[in-house]
């Protein structure tokens, strides 16, 4: 899975730091999200999944086109 | 989705006296007939309910614009609250010079502060096994902190308090009182600025920052920043103690979730989240709206206002399960309380940390606090606003202050 920030979207709300910090970092000045991990990490989908979903401005793009490896 | 020129009407008054105690049964009724309508009171008003719509109209700024002010009727103050009654491109000088003030680094270094002023105020009661968690602590949290940051005196939050309130709940009640209490602390804020501007330099404060930052060679002026000022108080204060009423309430009712969160306080983020949005304490804003246009098949005309209901919103059953259950482990929760689009809450990050910090402290100072059942549990007698608690008496085993006590 990889993961973006649409940045003209993002407004620093911080929903997506409190639910996956590892790959969502928040800018000094004023906490607007920067990715900080792609791919991410398989342990991480789910926390992404839940900062994507919580993200009061739908800030959050995720690619799932490479999430699931073809079955053995 | 059809469009018709017969206009879905409604007798919302948001500033009702019957509304204030509950105004969530109006709100759903609403949301499901007619999520955009319009009311003829105060002049006339859209009043906006539907999640999809609310959020529609926050983020399209150039339609639905701040400038021409976010209260309805206007709060009777001559000038506007900034940078909140202001657009693009005013808009973000104003948010550049005071993002970094309020950013999550901010509120990390502002948690030592938060955890002295929560830690004194505990002191202050604990030996005595009961408590009012809104008149003593709650309130005056978020009011010592945000004169501390403006660099205004912090032991006069009483007098501050006093008058914001009046500020925030009369204005459509009693405008003269509304506007004498406006005055007072616009005064008490100039001789700040006065101050500042005497010294020569900047300082650390919120004030200094503000009279010292300049964009493209040029200064605030005096009103700005005396506009910037009061709503910093105004934001803050109440908003932040509901949210911290809110809270103490549910926590004090639900002994199994109190102790759960005590035992484990990673939870106390999450739950925060839950009550800002079941309980949303900022209930709604106005917006105004700049060109005809179409919102959810109504016609709004340009000029004509809009009550964005953003509590509402976050009850909205198309976008939550079960919205009327408070669930402390809500996840994913895309809740809007500090609401979306360019105005996102400025004090948000900094209100959470004091919710969280004084949950937390309040988990382990006194960890067997209840709100008895009886007791009663008044609220500001005006929700347009600001809903909250006006007063939570609780009862806990008496402790040890902590000598920290400075």
């Amino acid at each position: 899975m990889r993961v973006s920030v649409r940045a003209e979207v993002c407004q620093g709300h911080t929903v997506c730091h409190m639910n996956a910090p590892e790959v969502f970092g928040l800018r000094e000045d004023d906490g607007h999200s920067e990715v900080l991990l792609n791919p991410v990490p398989e342990h991480l989908w789910t926390a992404v999944e839940m900062a994507a979903d919580s993200c009061p401005e739908r800030a959050i793009v995720l690619d799932k086109a490479v999430e699931r490896r073809p079955a053995e | 989705m059809s469009t018709t020129d017969v206009r879905a009407m409604t007798d919302f008054d948001h500033h009702s006296p019957e509304l204030a105690p509950d105004p969530f049964p109006t709100y759903a009724e609403l949301r499901e007939k007619c999520p955009v309508a319009y009311s003829e009171k105060w002049g006339g008003f859209w009043v906006i309910t539907g999640s999809a719509e609310v959020i529609e109209v926050a983020k399209d700024d150039d339609t639905f614009c701040s400038g021409q002010g976010v209260s309805l009727p206007t709060i009777g103050q001559a000038r506007p609250l900034l940078p909140i009654e202001s657009d693009a491109p005013r808009f973000r000088v104003y948010r550049q010079a005071l993002d970094p003030l309020f950013s999550p680094k901010a509120a990390e270094r502002l948690e030592g502060d938060i955890r002295e002023i929560v830690t004194e105020l505990i002191d202050g009661f604990i030996e005595r096994g009961s408590v009012d968690f809104i008149t003593e602590l709650g309130q005056i949290i978020p009011a010592r902190l945000t004169l501390r940051m403006l660099g205004l005196e912090e032991k006069e939050w009483e007098w501050f308090l006093e008058r914001i309130h009046i500020g925030v709940h009369e204005s459509a009640h009693d405008l003269d009182t509304s506007v004498d209490a406006l005055i007072e602390v616009y005064a008490a804020i100039a001789e700040g600025l006065e101050d500042r501007y005497d010294r020569g330099e900047p300082g650390t404060d919120v004030i200094s920052h503000l009279a010292y930052f300049e964009h493209e060679g040029e200064r605030f002026s005096e009103e700005e920043i005396l506009d910037i000022c009061l709503l910093l108080l105004f934001g803050g204060l109440d908003t932040t103690a509901s949210l911290i009423g809110r809270a103490l309430l549910h926590l004090g009712r639900h002994p199994e979730l109190r102790d759960r969160l005590a035992a484990d306080p990673s939870g106390v983020p999450l739950a925060i989240s839950e009550y800002l949005r079941f309980e949303t304490p900022v209930q709604a804003l106005g917006r105004t709206c700049t060109r005809d246009t179409v919102l959810g098949g109504q016609h709004i005309r340009a000029g004509e206002k809009l009550w964005v209901v953003w509590a509402s919103a976050n009850r909205d059953a198309t976008a939550f399960e079960n919205p009327d259950v408070i669930d402390i482990d809500r996840n994913p929760n895309r809740h809007i309380a500090f609401g979306v689009g360019i105005h996102r809450c400025l004090g948000s990050n900094i209100a959470r940390s004091m919710a969280n910090v004084t949950v937390r402290e309040v988990l382990a100072r006194i960890p067997d606090f209840e709100v008895p059942d009886g007791v009663e549990l008044p609220r500001f007698h005006d929700a347009s606003v600001v809903f909250g608690l006006t007063s939570l008496p609780a009862v806990f085993s008496p402790g040890a202050p902590s000598g920290e006590r400075s």
